[in-house]
């Protein structure tokens, strides 16, 4: 019989299915030459593995003799296994097809004495589940010292590596030394012992995770988890020292924190008080001996969290467990030389809370916490005591006015007024008593949670934030006359929420009507749009109609062009298309969905198309139709401009919009465009262009109001247009915006607008230094703007036209080959080089003043300010002016 | 040791490298002993014969190319899975190489139990990636086959760094290797591809241009393809004076005739995987002039070894490339020979090697 190239050991645990499941996962490896050895102390799995054999021989049972230590199995597994690789399974576990096939053939190539792969985490019950530290597995790699990267540390598996046995033997690693120890052990002493390891990016190891095994798991009732993995990093510890490795400890540590205590910490807050006394004594006097380098890499408030451990301040722990995901903010705050501290007496640097940012940020979202006690349900009448956290002072001394808004339909709230009154420095306190039967609602409408809020308003802008509850409680009550009648719920768990729902008679025609509604949508019949364009095209053309189309914003190119029709009093009239809101569109134009019969039957009957991307195939040109495409910016990716397959190459376009001789040269031979090209600028830039008139600077000064930006901060407009992930959607833009705000905070402010398809949310310890600038015309942005912060974006091009600094972000991975020299501005790649150029953005501007202005050559060159008119006369001009 | 083996493709007999490529290693394996069969779903519009005497069973699953509302087309396809799910069934024990995420997805519903599948893609990974559909189709099927096998070692990096477990890299066969190079002796720059946007003609004939005025030598530039792009490159052509020199060849018909008659190849666009005929010219000895970039250039062209690499879209750095070779004959056969060094790896011999040796690490 010939050798197995990998020997599989799997520990059964009692669970005969999970052992069979695993079992079968290593017999349909696509390695056809390996052997599974189910190491067995109990001997309760003789039986399965018997009829596993009858049908697969490469399966065999072994019991070990003695104790029952699990770690011990798999030292007996060594000892039996016949191939000169190993890999280890848990009975619970499973692994990827592949997986033995993959390691193998890329520990025999590279040589290496183990190689370790990705992991993913399923629950019990799912087929898929999300990666496990995936950074860790990413590039494909071979690496000598694990030194070079000590964070590959958090990789603490036994199991999603194979090792050769050569290795193991030589390096006398057995799971037996010591006490019961745990995984993160080993993986300690692979990786410090190995001459040489490899990592492979793809997934080899499947960990199942019980479903109830994430936050508040059953697992962390009792301490002893956490008192294994703390001998656990003891043993380790001692490991690093005597082996000449010390310089890793703090990197030991730091995983100790993140992956062994970290969960603990997050249970404070839901775990009685003898839990919390106990992990105290347990965890604390390892923690005194972690080393600080390695506690100061913590978010700050888990640092706060340990501080007040270790000092056994246990509530204020517990309490400090509650802001963790940085949502909430600390109640007490005292404040020592403008720093904020937590607790009472400031001045303790592990307490300095200066990172959360809670400073500076728009009143619109000040961190205002509201803390309240839910007195009773009294009739309707909800009594409330409410006390109010101003952590950073942001209220003044007195009794401040505040509003109660709960709202039963959308829009139409309640608002009761009562006035906070001041109990102590950043802290209010209020007796709120709300009848909920006076909050309006409708005779008909869905049944409707509301979260209510507490509103504070100053200078026109307003803080709302919702109220959190010490207890839970449930209290019901009913409002409303025969057939309005309500049952109100008012419930309080991590916010306090009030739900309403139809009660007795009248929520009979509801649910009626609820079911008449899913049973008529399911039968209605569905034209296709094909049919419904081609029927409304037998209609007249309306030589007076004109359908706008910007990827359904109002904004860009066809906005402007549309105002500019407007202002020239063209009798046309306007359909603007939406993707979703028609919301922000003008009142003097129809808005309709985009797809819907009215978007058809208008496409299908207007004479005049202008849209700045290819209108889909669907929408055929009818004979006198006259279609503007205006581009969408000037990107010259290859694969954007190539027309799609299927997509009829256009002799569709009357007319395109070359707003640069860069843009014509490449764009128009490529879809065979034969019509009219309009050589002006774009549309959308004549406000740049002509930002100086004094209207243009009033709005731009809007802008910044809006913003809040404190007087005497210059702004950067970082605009990320992200990188498409594979699944074409955008990556979140990876510049360091922490690094960003502790070094510029006080000079810079920082304004977002990532592409339209992106989402960003930003954090709240970034609230003071990044403002949100979606809400907001890119125009008024880019002239409030002091530079532009962009990768590659369209944006660039246009930003040109205004001479201010540009600074390119190259992330990371993609370094585009194209473009040459013809850059604007400095190619950055990390949040430290951005600094250093706002640092000195003079010696940037001298530096490439040249290079600019050849940019702004061959992209702008067209951009006279006066667009708008000129392709409005040339495009429009068959429309009969009014006088 | 012989096995039995299916290549599976959509339309393998239209003209172009993929389906070549196809034919060159059935006709390989199966002189080699192996039991090939080469099945193709539809028959090109324009077929071409890829090899004048198969020693392969050549299979075509419909007898005609489907019209446009395609009536009969769910029967057709039921019969067509049917036919093929057969042929798996006999070839068990065998493999089954399929030759494009499209294949995969004509297959998807067809068993083949107890044959090993292999996924092949001709595409860079940058060009799938452009390609929403196509990427689907690897995520979802490539995993669960045997092996994912790509062209370079720079694209199965890049899948494999997109988390696909089984990736391999085996580039296409050279569809000749000839026992002599080039002379090298004859003024003539070839350029190969499909007269569209994609090859950049444009750029290689004004750089042409710029070349033949600064050398004394009379220099041609000869375009092999066609496309709709020819009267704009003739009025090019024309308006820089260079009309008599530029020779629109049409559709290539003896490649290595071409090959044989250059001197220098020059390649300007931007093509999803090897651009045409480069590795033949190499394999001739013809060295190359080419603009940098993504897409395994680098692999073939070693800059300033086997020929001359310039930076993207540089029409001058082209020129003074295409200049330097037009000047230097033994330049030219320096890199030449380098260049026929270079490429010998792709060799059918070689290239069935690893095929060979793929199926064999496929057993273990």
């Amino acid at each position: 019989m010939t050798r197995p190239d990998c020997s599989v050991l799997v520990i059964s645990r009692g669970c005969a299915e999970r052992l069979r499941r695993a079992v079968e996962s290593v017999l349909g490896q696509s390695l056809r030459n390996l052997e599974v050895i189910v190491v067995d102390p109990a001997g309760d799995a003789r039986a399965t593995v018997a009829e596993l054999a009858e049908e697969d021989p490469r399966v065999r049972h072994h019991r070990p003799p003695g104790d029952g230590d699990p770690r011990a199995q798999r030292d007996d597994g060594l000892d039996v296994a016949r191939a000169p690789y190993v890999m280890f399974l848990e009975s619970g576990d499973e692994l990827s097809p592949h997986a033995c096939k993959s390691l193998l053939l890329e520990i025999e190539r590279t040589g290496a004495d183990f190689v370790t792969g990705a992991v993913r985490r399923v629950a019990e019950g799912e087929r898929r589940g999300p990666l496990w530290h995936p950074r860790l597995f990413t590039p494909q790699r071979v690496v000598a010292d694990v030194r070079d990267e000590p964070e590959a540390l958090f990789d603490c598996l036994a199991t999603n590596k194979i090792y050769s046995r050569d290795f193991l033997e030589r390096s006398r690693m057995r799971f037996r030394d010591g006490a019961r120890h745990e995984d993160p052990l080993w993986a300690i002493q692979a990786y410090c012992l190995a001459r040489r390891y490899g990592v492979v990016p793809w997934v080899v190891y499947h960990r199942r995770v019980s479903r109830e095994g994430g936050p508040g798991s059953g697992g962390r009732d009792h301490l002893s988890g956490l008192e294994r993995r703390i001998a656990a990093a003891r043993l380790a510890d001692g490991f690093l020292a005597a082996s000449g490795r010390a310089g890793l400890r703090a990197a030991a540590d730091f995983r100790f924190l993140r992956q062994d205590l970290r969960p603990y910490l997050g249970d404070l807050p839901g775990r009685p008080a003898e839990w919390v006394l106990g992990l105290a004594r347990v965890a604390v006097p390892y923690l005194d001996r972690i080393r600080p380098a390695a506690i100061a890499r913590l978010p700050r408030m888990e640092r706060v969290c340990v501080r007040l451990l270790r000092s056994h301040r246990l509530e204020e722990a517990v309490e400090a467990a509650r802001c963790f995901d940085g949502e909430l903010p600390p109640r007490h705050v005292s404040y020592a030389g403008g720093r904020p501290y937590w607790g009472g007496e400031p001045g303790d640097p592990e307490l300095d809370l200066t990172e959360l940012g809670l400073l500076d940020r728009p009143f619109a979202q000040a961190p205002l916490r509201h803390d309240c006690e839910v007195l009773g349900l009294g009739g309707t009448t909800l009594a409330l005591r409410v006390r109010t956290y101003d952590p950073a002072r942001v209220l003044p001394a007195g009794p401040v006015t505040a509003e109660l808004r709960v709202a039963a339909r959308p829009g139409d709230p309640l608002r009761h007024r009562f006035e906070l009154e001041p109990a102590g420095e950043g802290r209010f306190t209020a007796r709120v008593e709300v009848d909920l039967g006076l909050v309006p609602y409708g005779g008909r409408g869905p049944d409707r949670t509301d979260e209510p809020r507490i509103v504070i308003a100053r200078g026109g802008r307003e803080n709302a934030a919702p109220l959190r509850p010490a207890l839970p409680a449930r209290l019901t009550a009913e409002v409303g006359g025969p057939g309005r009648r309500r049952t109100v719920r008012v419930i309080a768990g991590s916010t306090l929420k009030v739900g309403w729902r139809r009660a007795g008679l009248a929520r009979m025609p509801e649910a009626a009507a609820g079911r008449a509604r899913r049973a008529g949508a399911a039968i209605s019949l569905h034209v296709p749009d094909r049919l419904v364009y081609a029927l409304a095209a037998r209609l007249p053309m309306r030589r007076d109609l004109a359908v706008f189309d910007a990827a359904g914003r109002y904004d860009g190119d066809p906005r402007a062009i549309y105002e500019e029709a407007r202002r020239h009093g063209l009798p046309l009239k306007a359909v603007w298309v939406h993707d979703g809101s028609a919301r922000g569109f003008p009142g003097d134009a129809e808005v309709v969905r985009r797809r819907s019969r009215r978007h058809l039957v208008a496409m299908a009957r207007a004479r005049y198309w202008v849209a700045d991307h290819g209108l889909p195939p669907l929408f055929a040109k009818r004979r006198g139709n006259r279609y503007l495409r205006t581009g969408y910016g000037q990107d010259l990716e290859p694969a954007l401009l190539e027309p799609r397959a299927g997509e009829k190459p256009a002799a569709r376009w009357d007319a395109l919009l070359a707003p640069s001789a860069g843009l014509e040269r490449a764009f128009a031979p490529l879809h065979e465009h034969t019509g009219e090209i309009l050589r002006t600028g774009s549309p959308r830039n004549d406000e740049l262009v002509r930002w100086d008139e004094p209207g243009r600077q009033e709005t731009a000064a809007a802008a910044l109001r809006a913003l809040e930006i404190p007087a005497g901060r210059r702004v950067l407009l970082y605009a990320p247009a992200g990188r498409d992930d594979a699944r074409g959607r955008r990556a979140r833009p990876d510049l360091d915006l922490d690094r960003l705000a502790a070094a510029l905070g006080g000079e810079w402010i920082v304004v977002l607008r990532p592409h339209p398809s992106g989402r960003h949310a930003i954090p709240p310890r970034l609230r003071g230094f990044v403002r949100d600038g979606m809400g907001l015309r890119l125009n008024d942005l880019i002239l409030a703007s002091d530079a532009l912060l962009t990768d590659r974006s369209p944006l660039t091009r246009d930003y040109a036209v205004t001479g201010r600094p540009i600074l390119l972000h190259a992330a990371g991975r993609e370094r585009r080959p194209d473009d040459g020299d013809l850059v604007p501005g400095p190619v950055l790649e990390t949040a430290d080089e951005v600094v250093a150029a706002l640092g000195d953005l003079d010696r940037v501007r001298a530096e490439y003043a040249e290079r600019y202005a050849a940019f702004q050559r061959a992209w702008c060159e067209r951009e006279t300010g006066y667009a708008a008119k000129a392709v409005v006369d040339a495009f429009f001009a068959d429309v009969p002016r009014r006088g | 040791m012989p096995r039995e083996v299916i290549l599976f493709g959509l339309e393998n007999d239209a003209a172009g490298e993929e389906p070549r490529a196809l034919h060159l290693l059935a006709q390989g394996l199966a002189v080699r002993g192996h039991r090939v069969t080469l099945a193709g779903v539809l028959p090109a519009a324009e077929p071409v014969r890829h090899v004048a005497d198969p020693a392969y069973d050549l299979v075509t699953l419909y007898d005609r190319r489907p019209g446009r509302l395609l009536r009969d087309g769910r029967g057709r396809l039921r019969r067509a899975r049917a036919e093929m799910a057969r042929r798996f069934e006999a070839a068990r024990g065998g493999h089954v190489v399929i030759a494009s995420p499209g294949a995969s997805d004509w297959l998807r519903h067809v068993p083949a139990p107890g044959l090993s599948r292999i996924g092949r893609c001709a595409r860079s990974y940058r060009q799938a990636r452009l390609d929403p559909a196509h990427l689907r189709i690897i995520r979802r099927d490539y995993p669960g086959m045997a092996r994912s096998v790509f062209l370079t070692e720079e694209d199965a990096r890049a899948f494999a760094a997109e988390r696909l477990p089984n990736t391999a890299a085996i580039p296409d066969p050279l569809a000749f290797y000839p026992a002599e190079p080039a002379a090298l002796a004859r003024p003539r720059v070839l350029g190969v591809g499909p007269l569209t946007w994609r090859a950049r003609f444009d750029l290689l004939i004004g750089a042409f241009a710029a070349a033949a005025g600064r050398v004394d030598e009379v220099w041609e530039l000869h375009l092999i393809g066609e496309g709709p792009w020819e009267e704009r490159l003739r009025a090019l052509a024309l308006h820089l004076g260079v009309a008599d020199r530029v020779a629109f060849r049409g559709r290539a018909r003896d490649l290595a005739r071409e090959c044989a008659e250059a001197s220098i190849v020059a390649v300007t666009g931007e093509f999803g995987g090897p651009p045409p005929a480069l590795p033949e010219a190499a394999a001739y000895g013809v060295p190359a002039v080419s603009f940098d970039g993504p897409g395994g250039i680098r692999s073939l062209v070693a800059h300033d070894r086997t020929g001359v690499l310039v930076p993207p879209s540089d029409e001058d750095a082209f020129a003074g490339a295409l200049t330097r070779l037009m000047r230097d004959r033994a330049l030219r056969l320096r890199m030449g020979s380098r260049a026929r060094e270079h490429v010998s790896h792709l060799r059918l011999e070689r290239v069935l090697d690893r095929w060979e040796e793929l199926f064999e690490e496929i057993e273990r």
